[in-house]
């Protein structure tokens, strides 16, 4: 389980790849976008191709754009989906095809990442604060349809992917609940779909938590998010806001006796430094119960869930060696205030602060 | 050489860690191989020791030059060199005897989503007295059909 991270909204080129809200870093506290860190995102922006400078060239569109996306472009969508998907499986040209071809591009991509921590926090649900945590993970992305302007649908984009939290500390070995592969705490599957629609980008994500050893139960959840990427507007006061709606289909993330609703809303101010070769981020996340997210059956319930503020570092590591893909390092600290639910389950403990580092290759 | 983890989730066999290591020519028609696995931690076979295997196959490929469809027929045995297939206090050399086609059809998909590729494959397995055991298998003999897409970019 992680933490999610709005997708970004910048689509600087047109082969720019989508983001779906899906890699979170150890701790579920930091958001991962991983997705947008596509070979082509990098290679085609020098020499920076953080999410952060993905996000700057993007145009500020007309506020009635914003009142399309549930009616007609929602329509649209449908339509350009099934027509690609049929592209895609017989040969033929679809709208993204004439534009690979026109720029000699491809149109899919992938991402391998590894973060390490000493703890892993899921939207504020302690899971693991002890000992080791490394969290592979590896994702591939299909753009269904692409458009030379980044007016109205410009993008549509199929992800899909697995991530997985390693421990040491208790929930991964024989001292907690941890059964037959002990160290492999979490598996996740997921898979969504990414809309680009003017500086606004759109996604749902399906995705199935398991844990191998049996640590808890699986626990199927639909999530939809909507960001905005306001660079354009605001330059560099930007505050690239995201929502984030989840609901669980079946099992429960805390454990309780129904499954809930979990609401995120939050920003994530950013800059470049060191001359443009890295990039820095201080994201701000709040996250609540809708219904039934942060219960455990019993008395206890909040509605408050977490806040969340950390600083995000990026680095690319230009010196790998052409044809290894896009490397980046990341690292960053984060700070968790809990509300009285989280609190009990932290053991009592209202705040907590997790670091982590992590490597990525895009290809 | 390759280090191979072998987990199960579900609990129904306990983890392997292997180191494998082998080498293949496929300059020459019949493409020969060998391989060797050794058990570093738990056994394949759920048997009491370690064991390591050995495994030497060909995978002669048939050309059909106005055909994309690529088919293969390879055959490999599978031996314990030592407490690979242990049955009780026993432990076999042989393994198997495996056979089979291989069908490869390439996809007629955009080349910017890159290359398709659809596999058939039927192959026969003829099986040891310690396989047949392990298997709970009454006859040794046990046919596989599999289906496969991959996707290369």
């Amino acid at each position: 389980m992680r933490a999610e991270r709005p997708p970004f909204c910048g689509l600087v080129q047109k082969h720019v790849v989508a983001a779906i809200p899906v890699k979170y870093a150890a701790g579920g506290h930091r958001h991962r976008a991983r997705l947008v860190r596509s070979r082509r995102n990098v290679a085609q922006n020098s020499p920076i191709r953080s999410r952060r400078t993905v996000s700057r060239a993007k145009k500020w569109e007309p506020r009635e754009h914003m009142t399309t996306f549930g009616t007609k472009s929602t329509a649209a969508f449908g339509r350009l989906l099934v027509g690609a998907l049929v592209a895609v499986i017989f040969e033929g040209l679809s709208p993204v095809a004439t534009l690979a071809q026109d720029s000699n591009s491809q149109n899919i991509s992938g991402t391998v990442s590894l973060d390490v921590s000493h703890a892993y926090f899921f939207r504020g649900i302690k899971k693991e604060r002890q000992g080791f945590v490394g969290q592979p993970s590896g994702d591939l992305n299909f753009a269904i349809f692409r458009k030379q302007e980044a007016e109205g649908l410009h993008s549509v984009d199929f992800q899909f992917g697995l991530w997985n939290s390693l421990h040491t500390g208790p929930s991964g070995s024989g001292d907690g609940p941890a059964t037959h592969v002990k160290t492999w705490y979490e598996s996740d599957f997921f898979t969504g779909v990414t809309l680009g629609i003017d500086n606004w980008e759109a996604g749902i994500i399906y995705t199935s938590y398991m844990s191998p050893n049996d640590s808890f139960d699986s626990i199927q959840e639909i999530a939809f998010s909507l960001s905005i990427d306001d660079e354009d507007r605001f330059g560099r006061y930007s505050m690239q806001p995201h929502l984030l709606l989840a609901v669980e289909m079946n099992g429960e993330a805390d454990g309780g006796s129904g499954e809930g609703v979990y609401f995120e809303i939050g920003v994530e101010p950013g800059m470049e430094i060191l001359s443009g070769d890295a990039s820095l981020s201080v994201p701000l996340t709040f996250g609540f119960s809708m219904s039934d997210y942060y219960e455990n059956g019993d008395d206890l319930a909040s509605t408050f869930g977490y806040f969340d503020v950390g600083i995000d570092f990026g680095y690319p590591l230009t010196m790998m060696a052409l044809g290894y893909g896009d490397w980046e390092f990341s690292a960053g600290i984060h700070m968790l205030s809990l509300g009285d639910f989280l609190k009990a389950v932290n053991d009592g403990d209202g705040v907590q602060s997790v670091a982590s580092f992590g490597m990525s290759v895009g290809f | 050489m390759t280090y191979t983890a072998y987990m199960s989730p579900n609990g129904t066999f306990g983890t392997v860690r292997e180191l494998s290591t082998g080498i293949a020519y496929e300059d020459v028609g019949i493409a020969p191989y060998v391989n060797f696995a050794f058990d570093l931690d738990g056994q394949a076979d759920g048997g009491s020791n370690e064991g390591t295997y050995f495994e030497l196959g060909v995978g002669p490929a048939l050309d059909f030059p106005d055909s994309p469809v690529s088919l293969s027929s390879p055959v490999a045995i599978g031996l314990s060199v030592s407490d690979y297939y242990e049955t009780g206090d026993q432990s076999d050399s042989f393994g198997f005897f495996q056979f089979g086609l291989v069908a490869g059809i390439p996809l007629p998909t955009a080349p910017e989503y890159g290359s398709w590729e659809l596999s058939i494959e039927a192959k026969f397995i003829a099986f040891g007295d310690a396989l047949k055991s392990i298997n709970g298998a009454d006859d040794g003999f046990e046919p596989v059909a599999v289906f496969g897409l991959s996707l290369g970019y």
